[in-house]
């Protein structure tokens, strides 16, 4: 504390400025050049060159002749009749519903798994192991499992006396499955960042509270809660954000089916792009994607910036 | 007195049975599938297929053998390694530096510009291949090692500097400070002073950014060929076009899952010390 | 930062030594003809070789005098792995031994191989030599200028003849012409055919001798067949090609005509678009297990074997299971033309326009369409495209059957090959999996299957 004092004096401002420069430019700038030359340096160019083909008719193999087409495209996607809404609440209903369990389970295991029991080590490094799989070789696993006939749930509900769905051939049903094994591969992120954010909680607040005679319930609500909000939010950030662009599992499990309900916004794109090459439209429906994901975005980050500023207020 | 005790103990044990269901049903829940995968492995197709399907079947491990015995396997772990060491290298290195600017300085726009990461990361992938393919095209890029590293970064990139930015800023610049006293530099007081204090948060980041880099599939298979075939890549081409070589994707799934599971267990102490640190702010 | 320098080397050593590989490819070439006269000094071989030969037989002996000329070139394709396309390049191995010529194939999965190849040829970037010219993307290849013609090199003395006529003609025109000239050979031939349970149609009083003739007739053996866990067929309803695939068998067997009338327009909404439909989406659910909606062709094909379902339309690469040596169903399966037609489906080979070797990669495709090699990988199972080795008894003893889809190829009708067609096909999925499903009735769906065509073919100019 004293060596701190002693460097508030007179010889400090100096040396700061020299620290905080390198080759006469400001050091933090320098510092977080290299990364955003090569994000923006392969960024630029593909969302550049997305933006202007978004604007045009670009077929990649077609001979239809190449034309600027001006809003076309977008007026296409968002004429209330376009297929691309039916995707876009398949794509908020997968978010939503995923995002909201991975959350429930994420939060209530890694509660549990804050307590000390026997095996808890192993159960933390095992649940990474779901993020680990190829995702080709987890989708493959779960589409034969969900199998009426080949697979084991429908197998096991009937020894059980139930009467199973067709899982990922229901209508009313598919979704849900896909959710649920996007819940199966996804959660683990979720438990291992709260978990990290519970046992960084200093355990004194909370016995203060508990002398206080507060309930296990009111602890949660009102210490532990607030206390790991920012990371619940950043958490949630990162996951809806991946969930909005979630590919490989809807198309490993039912490429979009049955009928179109199940069909993602990616899964969309997907098909225009590389099933018709239609790189213009698509385009501008990933474009539309985009925008849409940083609004959803900015909602998060709002909170996250209002709760900053009313931690920063409380300090003080 | 002695009532309400064997009530709480009664409680108590209520409570610990209802613990061990929940456990045992978490462990269900996320192991099955893995137990189905690698039991798929060791199954000839026709017990796979099997209607219903078997618990009970006598192993095969000709699915392994047929895995190891590919050259092109061995050539695609190898790949597979070296892209995801390389990757998570780089990621942490920029990473790093771009997190402690953010951590440690305040200057206009550093909020948005940290923010402005994440974008990269909301970019649905299909789109950006073709430009990706062309501007790799040219840049001589395709089907190279240093190729698929550099786009395995820009992804990695954004999830890095957002952990590590946490984990600086957990770091009490006092530290460093004292260290200035003493005469070292700034890089001096961060190698020695707050990058040792951050190693459990490098670790946690690692492990997040390689398992990122060992699973991607879309990229490397479309921006990749013959000579960066990575394991994602290399399991895929068990899909023909009418058939699906169903016990040697299991069988090599379940190879690919090994060298993770030995990094996770390597790091594992730091793993969980690394998330509580980092976590704090977020 | 020492990281990154490593790295950079280890790069440019990588860069280094692919140049040296590139120069000894080079001086390889360069010195070919400077190193026969040394071969030829020290040779023991037939008097007056040049070279020591490596080829047993005289059409060995061709490949070999005309490729070494391009000894030291690297030949690109992007396929390769298992399955049709392994066998070949296992074949291809070979044909280094006899010319030099370096091959070089990339395990792609199915669905991803026209991605990258159309990315190749799109951006003219000619990473690929030989390309797998799959019809349904004739019209796309076409529009990226990317196949070279072939009839000059076909007619040019200094390649080892081929006969066009010898190949299956209907698969000739459609697998390797476009407007009349010619852009591949007819390389895997490949038709839809109907394996039915003959084990199963002996439980239940079918002679199993007559395959049903009529789409009606499998709904009727189909009803027979079904009782407790058994059903009569095996349907693959998930939203996949496949289900397009079954929908155009079962069009092509009702109307014996193509997806579009002369004027170019769809004829899906003709009664039997709308009949072929009713089939498809509630007569063949009707006897196929309730997961079947959801099915792909490996679940159908497995179902088959497993000997759960007893008749499918199928294609012959996956038909394997039913004959191995472990299968639960061998020696009890018949194997029939579906009823009344079938669709096409197969592969041409051709050269990329864009390529550097385009002489080699040519002598490659006529390499691997040849007897000798066909008759190499019909013992896979896969097919083949030339008439006279359908009718070879040694060739029809390796499968049981081969004979068949030799007789499905005879009738097999081809799906559109115009630029659009996968974007027809999929709209047809999407619909047919929407009337499969009940998301759409079977005439809705149908009528909107074929607006959406209709509309599509008018934007591309090919309705007036």
């Amino acid at each position: 504390m004293a060596s701190v004092e002693v460097s508030q004096q007179g010889r400090r401002p100096y040396r700061a400025e020299q620290r905080n420069r390198f080759l006469g430019l400001p050091l933090h700038y320098v510092l977080i050049a290299p990364t955003f030359l090569i994000v923006f340096g392969l960024l630029v160019y593909p969302l550049g060159y997305a933006i202007g083909l978004s604007f045009s008719n670009k077929i990649l193999t077609g001979s239809v002749p190449f034309k600027w087409v001006g809003l076309e495209n977008y007026i296409d996607l968002l004429v209330a009749k376009s297929e691309m809404w039916t995707s876009v609440w398949v794509t908020l209903r997968f978010a939503l519903v995923g995002v909201l369990f991975e959350f429930i389970i994420g939060l209530g295991l890694a509660m549990v798994l804050n307590r000390e029991f026997i095996g808890r080590t192993w159960l933390r490094v095992g649940l990474l192991i779901p993020l680990m799989v190829p995702p080709l070789a987890s989708g493959l696993v779960w589409r034969i499992m969900y199998d009426d006939e080949f697979g084991v749930f429908s197998h096991l509900i009937r020894a059980l006396g139930g009467d199973p769905p067709i899982f990922l051939g229901d209508p009313n049903y598919a979704l849900y499955a896909v959710v649920a094994t996007e819940v199966w591969r996804s959660s683990p992120f979720m438990v291992l960042v709260l978990l990290a954010a519970l046992q960084a909680q200093p355990q004194e607040t909370i016995e203060a509270a508990e002398v206080d005679g507060a309930s296990g319930w009111q602890v949660f609500r009102l210490i532990t809660l607030p206390f790991i909000m920012p990371v619940i939010i950043v958490a949630l950030l990162f996951r809806t954000v991946d969930a909005l662009r979630t590919f490989d599992l809807i198309f490993l499990l039912t490429a979009g089916g049955p009928g179109t309900t199940t069909e993602v916004i990616s899964m969309f794109i997907y098909r225009w792009g590389f099933r018709h090459f239609k790189l213009g439209f698509t385009s501008a429906a990933s474009i539309l994607l985009l925008i849409a994901t940083l609004l959803i975005c900015v909602f998060y980050l709002r909170m996250l910036v209002v709760r900053q500023a009313a931690v920063q207020l409380t300090e003080r | 007195m002695t009532r309400s005790k064997i009530n709480a103990n009664r409680l108590s044990t209520m409570r610990n049975v209802a613990l061990l269901l929940l456990v045992a049903s978490v462990w269900i829940f996320y192991f099955f599938p893995i137990y189905w995968m690698v039991t798929s492995s060791l199954k000839t197709r026709v017990d796979t297929f099997s209607i219903p399907p078997k618990w009970i079947f006598s192993p095969t491990f000709q699915h392994f053998i047929n895995s190891f015995s590919d050259p092109k396997f061995m050539k695609a772990v190898q790949n597979s390694l070296v892209i995801t060491v390389t990757t998570v290298l780089f990621s942490l290195l920029l990473g790093a530096w771009a997190a402690y600017a953010f951590a440690r300085f305040r200057f206009k726009g550093s909020l948005a510009l940290s923010f402005s990461l994440i974008v990269a990361r909301m970019m649905p992938p299909i789109v950006f291949i073709v430009p990706i393919y062309l501007l790799f095209n040219s840049l001589k890029l395709r089907n190279t090692h240093i190729g698929l590293i550099l786009i395995f970064t820009v992804f990695n990139l954004p999830f890095t500097v957002w952990m590590l930015k946490s984990f600086f800023e957990e770091v009490p610049i006092e530290l460093e400070e004292a260290a200035w006293i003493d005469g070292a530099s700034r890089l001096q007081a961060l190698t020695r002073v707050t990058l040792p204090l951050i190693a459990p948060g490098l670790a946690a980041t690692a492990v997040f950014a390689a398992l990122l880099a060992w699973n991607e599939f879309l990229f490397a298979l479309l921006l990749g060929g013959p000579s960066t075939t990575t394991l994602p890549v290399f399991l895929s081409s068990y899909i023909g076009e009418r058939t699906i070589e169903w016990g040697e994707i299991m069988a090599t799934a379940v190879i690919a899952v090994v060298p993770p599971t030995i990094l996770v267990m390597l790091v594992q102490q730091n793993l969980i010390k690394g998330l509580t640190l980092g976590a704090v702010k977020g | 930062m020492s990281n990154m320098n490593e790295r950079r080397r280890s790069s440019r050593r990588e860069f280094l030594r692919a140049s040296a590989l590139t120069m000894a490819g080079l001086t390889a070439v360069a010195c070919a003809p400077a190193a026969a006269p040394a071969d030829e000094a020290t040779g023991s071989q037939a008097a007056g070789a040049a070279r020591v030969s490596v080829a047993t037989n005289d059409v060995e002996a061709a490949y070999e005098e005309v490729g070494r000329q391009w000894e030291g070139a690297l030949l690109r394709l992007p396929i390769g792995g298992r399955g049709h396309w392994g066998v070949n390049q296992k074949a291809a191995e070979r044909f280094t031994e006899l010319t030099g010529i370096e091959t070089e194939w990339e395990d792609n999965p199915y669905d991803q191989v026209y991605d990258k190849t159309f990315l190749d040829l799109g951006s003219q970037s000619g990473t690929y030599d030989v390309l797998d010219l799959n019809f349904a993307w004739f019209g796309q290849f076409i529009a990226t200028d990317g196949l070279l013609r072939l009839e000059e090199y076909v007619d040019n003395p200094a390649f080892p003849p081929i006969d066009l006529e010898a190949f299956v003609p209907a698969v000739l025109e459609v697998y390797g012409k476009w407007e009349g000239n010619l852009y591949g050979l007819p390389w895997l031939g490949d038709a839809m055919i109907f394996p039915y349970n003959q084990a199963h149609y002996e439980a239940v009083g079918l002679d199993p001798q007559a395959p049903p003739a009529t789409w009606n007739e499998v709904h009727e053996f189909g009803k027979t067949l079904t009782h407790d866990d058994q059903y009569g067929f095996a349907l693959m309803g998930g939203r996949q090609i496949q289900a397009m695939c079954t929908y155009a068998a079962i069009f092509f067997g009702l109307a014996g005509k193509g997806f579009y009338n002369d004027a170019g327009e769809p004829q899906f909404d003709s009664d039997e678009g709308l009949e072929a439909m009713e089939i498809m989406a509630v007569k063949l659910p009707e006897i196929s297990p309730p997961a079947a909606i959801s099915w792909d062709i490996v679940q159908a094909a497995e179902a088959v074997s497993q000997g759960t379902c007893s008749m499918e339309i199928q294609w012959p690469g996956i038909l394997q299971g039913l004959i191995a040596e472990d299968s639960p169903v061998l020696g009890q399966m018949g194997f029939a033309t579906p009823p009344g037609g079938t669709p096409l489906g197969g592969h041409g080979i051709a050269v990329s326009n864009y390529s550097q070797n385009k002489e080699a990669a040519y002598l490659l495709c006529h390499y691997l369409v040849s007897p000798e090699i066909q008759r190499q990988y019909v013992s896979e199972g896969y097919a083949i495209t030339l008439t006279a080795l359908f009718e070879d008894p040694e060739v029809q003893a390796i499968n049981p059957y081969l004979k068949t889809m030799g007789d499905a190829m005879a009738i097999g009708l081809s799906w559109p090959r115009t630029e659009e067609t996968n974007e027809v096909f999929d709209i047809m999925v999407k619909h047919i999996n929407a009337a499969i499903t009940r998301e759409e009735a079977p005439d809705e769906a149908t009528l909107l299957m074929n607006e959406e065509i209709l509309e599509l073919r008018k934007e591309r100019g090919y309705v007036g």
